[in-house]
Order: C-alpha cells, then structure tokens, then sequence
C-alpha cells in the first residue's frame, strides 16, 4: 500500500485517532518510522516452547505464561499426537540440522533491522539469515516454498504490518515438538512503544494443523549499545546430530505440556 | 565504411569515454549509491586467476606444498560460508543495501550476509569468522573495506586455492557506469604468497523488473548431512544469454 | 594473567543476563541434567567455533589410562562477547570442566564452567539459568 504525502498526515495524527499507544518514534532519514537498529527479544523461553514451560539446565528458566495468547495451542487431535512423537525424536528437529528457524521462531533471537522505503531488511544473526519485506505494495511470490517465507508490509500509523507466506512445512515454532503445514500464514505486528522497545505479534493461522487462528506476542529490547552483532555459523561445525541417536534423543518426560 | 580519420576519431573518443570517471548517484548522506542487484558474469568462481592480475597466484613454494595436502572437499559442498573474496564471485545475486555509517551486503547464496560499518573502526581479535571482520570507509567515490579474522577454512574458490590465518583483503567497490560496478581486491597472506595480488571484474546490474533475490538454502543428503543444492535455475532474461550471443568469447585463450 | 581478567570481568556480568543464543537442536534431548559430571584433564584441542565450541582433555582413569572427553560450550560468538578469544586456553592446560553427560554413552559432556589452574572459573555454558 503506497502512502502519500496526504496519507502521511493521517499516520502522524493517527495518534490521536485512539491508537493504544502515544508513543511517535522518531523518523528515518526517508521519513518512515525509526525501527532500525539491534533488538534482543525477551521471547520467555519460546525457543524451548512457546507454551508455559518448567525451568532446568537446559530448558532456560521457568515460563509460567509462554508467550502465547491463552497459553494453549489449538492443535487438532491427530497434530496433537504429533507433536508428542516429535519430541521423542529431536533428532529430527530441523534447528539440529542448522535450517532456517522460519517466522515466527527467527524472531525469538536478535536481529538487526534497515529501513529502505522499498522493502526493510531482517538481518539474523542465527545461521546469518536475513529476510526483505518488500514494502512496494507487490504481490507474494508465487509457485514458492521457503524456510523463511515470503514477506509483504505495510505501515498502519506506526506499526509496521507483515504479511509473511509461502512457507514451507519444515520450519517448527519452538524445539516441544511444535510443528505447522505448509498452509502456514503469518501477520506480524510489530508496534514501537518507546524508544527501546517494540511490541511484537504473531498472528499465526494454520487450517490443516489447527482449529483456529491464535496469536504470540513479546517485546523487543534495544540492544545496548556496545552489543556486538557476530557471525554465527552452523552447518560448519555442527557436531550434535550424532549425539542424538536412537533411544537417546528424547525430550525429558514433563518438560512440556502437550 | 568509415574513412580512417572517423575511424580514429571514434575510437580515440570511445577510450575517452570509457576512461572518464563515472560520477554515480549519490544516497542521502552523501555517499556514492551502490544499491541495487549484482551479479557476476566470469569464471572466477571455478579458479580466481581467471580475474587476477597476470592470471597468476604468487604462492610460496611450502604454500603450495601445503596445498597439495589440504582437504580435498570444497567447503561448500557442506553448506559453509565461502569467505571473502569467494562469496563476491560466486554465480548467485548479491544485493546491496545502504544507510548511515553501514553497507548491507545480502548474498543469495545460502542466505549469506556482511554488516560492514563504514567509520573504519578496528578490527576485532582472536576470533576466526568465515566471513572475516570487514571494517569500510569511503575513499572518494570508492568504498574500501579491510577484512581479516577470515580463519584459515575457505577457499578462494572451487580449484582449492587456500590461504592462512594471516589472510588480509582489502576490497575496492567503485560505480563504473549506470549497470556496472568495478571490483578489486588486494589479497595478501605473507604464510601463503610471496607478495599481495590483485583480483579485479566487474558486477553487474540484474535491472529486471520485479527481480528479488530468493531463498537458497542448504538440503539434506543421504545421511541426512547438509550438502550444497542445486543452483539456482536461471530466469527469463537472464545474463547468461549475452554470452550465448557472443560464442567467440568463451573459451579458448586470454 | 591480563589475558584473562578481561573475561573473567565480562563472565560475571554476564551471569546477569539470560538472553538465549542459538535455537539450535534441543540440549535437554542430547545431555542428562541429572548426571553431573566433573572432570580434570589436560586440554588437546579447544576449537572456539559455531554453532558450539568443543574443548576436548585427556583425563586419566584411576588404571592410568587416558582417554579424551569431548564437551560443548557456548558459541564462538558468544564466548567472545565474554571476552574468550580463540588462544585463551592453550593445549597442555590443565583444567577442571563440570557439566552434565551426554546420554548416548560417548565421552561427551556439555560444560558449563571450567577452572583454570590458577583457580580462576570460565562460564562456558550456553545458557545462564538461574536454577
């Protein structure tokens, strides 16, 4: 959606228009709403599961809320029975093969954002991914099938909207087992509500997998400023897939609900 | 057929042109603007002396040796990152984004990426990136950017051409014209050749409309260890038909 | 000992923080948090590199045979943001490494602090849980 100089009016007055929040984020050089820069997510624990969660060694601390809305995934029976297959063979999760997290999952780990008016640039520092949402008003790909999908935004007042599709069915949402279809669509929100923080939300809708729609939600923190943004490998050294080996791959029993 | 005076006068004013300096569009801080869709169109990425000065690698006699024991798998045919200079001339599109104090470099290739600040800060120590710590500025209408930390794990390209810790490349990207980009590298390594060298080609604009880089990711082999995939299936339109025009130029010598 | 106190300095702070790094594959699905272990070997290799570094010792059994271990750590990148550079540990080190055992049988452990023989503790660990 192209925005005018007589639409740009309207976004900097949207604040008054009963927007939740007052907070107008300053502007870029090209005049759209300065969200560039490195956040760090305060994502709960999602990666382990984006479900409430127990705390230990290797699970992160405790989640009593996770960070979706409800604190329960809609899964339909049959997809429930296998996320619980899933999580006795992590040997198969995706993350231990260094693939792409996918959306939302990428977004549970920082990230550096670029803001050009055509498209602005996601940039990973896990398995150094990076993804363009074109903001150009064109169409998705078609006759695509990506890890990362394929990202559409717009601007609504200050919040930045996105469109994410074409996703394949092999990214997962967290390592609990949590997986989705190549029916995958996602809406993220992402609202500045001051200086250092965004809130951010997924509205995740999966017809095959799931009953309905249902969302996550977490902030984004500013990065300090002395954070430094490294490269991050993975296929180069990876040497956990031959540790998770028949009868050894299991995730603890009671780690996660569902 | 034209006499030899216009003949001359045309070929006198073609080499002015070309060796008059091309003064590119510049972003709204200033800066020479390098943004767009690159890609390039030579062998480089198959044996980098095929864009280096002479056409010859200076190596040192024990480098050599060195060589002829090092691993003979490409590290890309496992997914890893191909370093720099390779990532530069590998055949996938490079797109270059500009802001403030930072150049974005994203590679369609296995989804490679380069954040390199512009303010020619220090280098970091005592790592080993893949990618190197690339620290830029502006020389004139010329961005420069200084890379070591590169580790000692890539290749210059696929004929297994190897380097050490101590490889040190210092790129040059210049706008030659509304399409092209000139680039040059100085590579030296003192545990590799006996002096620096010099690679340079140019990249080219994909101008096609509606053209986005896509996702390349790494596949599962047989035993479920990461191998390279296929390359990227050339669209309508693409470059590579210039070449199949011009039959003449490939192969053969010089 | 300047070499150190960088880190030693940055891994206290970073005891503070627990922000995750990499999603990458599920430790509670390849490690046991109900075997700890605590080994005292001398280093051989400590490859500081991503997704997870790997520092292998030699430890010697009681019968006075050796055998090398092999344990996970953090990322390259991130032990580096705690101020561990690729030559901080030598081989030839003696270190003490506690972290908890692989459950596949190998000599593999994935580390969460190591002792210098000064007596001064690296943070190796992924994660800084609190529990």
């Amino acid at each position: 959606m192209k925005i005018g100089l007589c639409g740009m009016t309207l976004l900097w007055l949207a604040p008054a228009f009963g927007q939740t929040t007052a907070y107008v984020p300053p502007r870029t050089s090209d005049g759209l709403p300065d969200l560039e820069g490195i956040w760090q997510p305060r994502a709960n624990g999602a990666m382990y599961s984006v479900l409430p969660h127990p705390g230990g060694f290797f699970l992160g601390a405790e989640s009593k809320t996770g960070v979706v809305e409800g604190g329960v995934l809609p899964y339909q029976p049959w997809a429930a029975a296998k996320v619980r297959q899933l999580t006795q063979h992590m040997e198969f999760d995706p993350t231990g093969h260094c693939h792409y997290e996918g959306i939302p999952h990428a977004m549970y780990f920082s990230f550096q954002i670029v803001e050009t008016p055509q498209f602005i640039a996601v940039l990973h520092e896990n398995m150094h991914a990076w993804r363009l949402i074109y903001m150009d008003g064109s169409h998705h790909a078609t006759d695509y099938s990506a890890w990362m999908g394929d990202s559409r935004g717009h601007w609504e007042g200050n919040t930045l909207v996105v469109d994410v599709a074409d996703n394949n069915d092999k990214s997962v949402f967290d390592m609990a087992g949590h997986f989705h279809s190549d029916a995958l669509h996602v809406v993220e929100r992402f609202t500045p509500i001051d200086r250092d923080t965004i809130n951010y939300q997924a509205t995740i809708d999966d017809s095959k997998v799931f009953t309905r729609p249902w969302k996550m939600g977490f902030p984004l923190k500013r990065a300090p400023k002395d954070y430094m943004f490294l490269e991050s490998g993975c296929f180069e050294d990876e040497r956990d897939q031959q540790h998770l080996v028949k009868d050894h791959s299991a995730l603890p029993a009671g780690h996660y609900q569902q | 057929m034209m006499s030899r005076r216009a003949l001359t006068f045309s070929l006198l004013a073609a080499i002015a042109k070309a060796q008059a300096p091309y003064t590119p569009p510049h972003t709204g801080d200033g800066k020479p603007d390098l943004q767009g869709i690159w890609e390039t169109r030579n062998a480089a990425g198959f044996d980098v002396a095929e864009i280096a000065e002479g056409r010859e690698i200076p190596y040192l006699p024990e480098a050599l040796e060195r060589e002829q024991k090092a691993n003979r798998v490409d590290p890309l045919a496992h997914c890893a990152m191909p370093g720099v200079p390779r990532v530069t001339y590998l055949p996938f599109p490079i797109q270059i984004v500009q802001r403030p104090g930072l150049v974005v470099f994203l590679y369609e290739y296995l989804h490679n990426q380069r954040l390199v600040p512009t303010d020619g800060r220090p280098h970091l120590e005592g790592i080993d990136l893949w990618m190197g710590d690339s620290s830029g500025h502006w020389d004139g209408d010329t961005l420069v950017i200084d890379v070591t930390d590169l580790g000692d794990r890539t290749w210059l390209d696929s004929a297994r051409h190897t380097h050490s810790v101590a490889l040190h490349v210092v790129e040059r990207y210049t706008r030659t014209g509304p399409e092209t980009i000139r680039y040059e590298a100085t590579i030296e390594d003192p545990k590799t050749y006996s002096k620096p060298w010099k690679i340079a080609m140019p990249l080219h604009r994909n101008a096609q409309p509606g053209f986005e880089l896509r996702e390349q990711e790494c596949t599962e082999g047989d035993n479920g260890r990461a191998i390279q995939p296929q390359y990227r299936p050339a669209p309508k339109g693409d470059p590579l038909e210039f070449v199949r025009e011009y039959p003449g130029k490939s192969g053969g010598s010089k | 000992m300047g070499q150190v106190s960088g880190w030693r300095l940055a891994g206290m702070l970073l005891g503070l923080a627990a922000l995750p790094a990499a999603a990458h594959h599920s430790f509670a699905a390849e490690y046991d948090q109900d075997k700890p272990i605590k080994l005292t070997g001398t280093v051989t290799k400590f490859d500081v590199t991503n997704p997870h570094s790997w520092i292998y010792i030699d430890v010697k059994n009681a019968d006075g045979t050796v055998v090398n271990w092999g344990f996970e750590t953090a990322s390259a990148a991130n032990l580096y943001r705690r101020g561990i550079r690729k030559d901080t540990v030598k081989p030839g080190t003696v270190v003490t490494i506690q972290g908890y055992l692989a459950k596949d049988g190998t000599n593999t452990g994935n580390a969460q602090t190591m002792t210098l023989p000064d007596g001064t503790q690296m943070i190796l660990g992924t994660e800084q849980n609190p529990g």
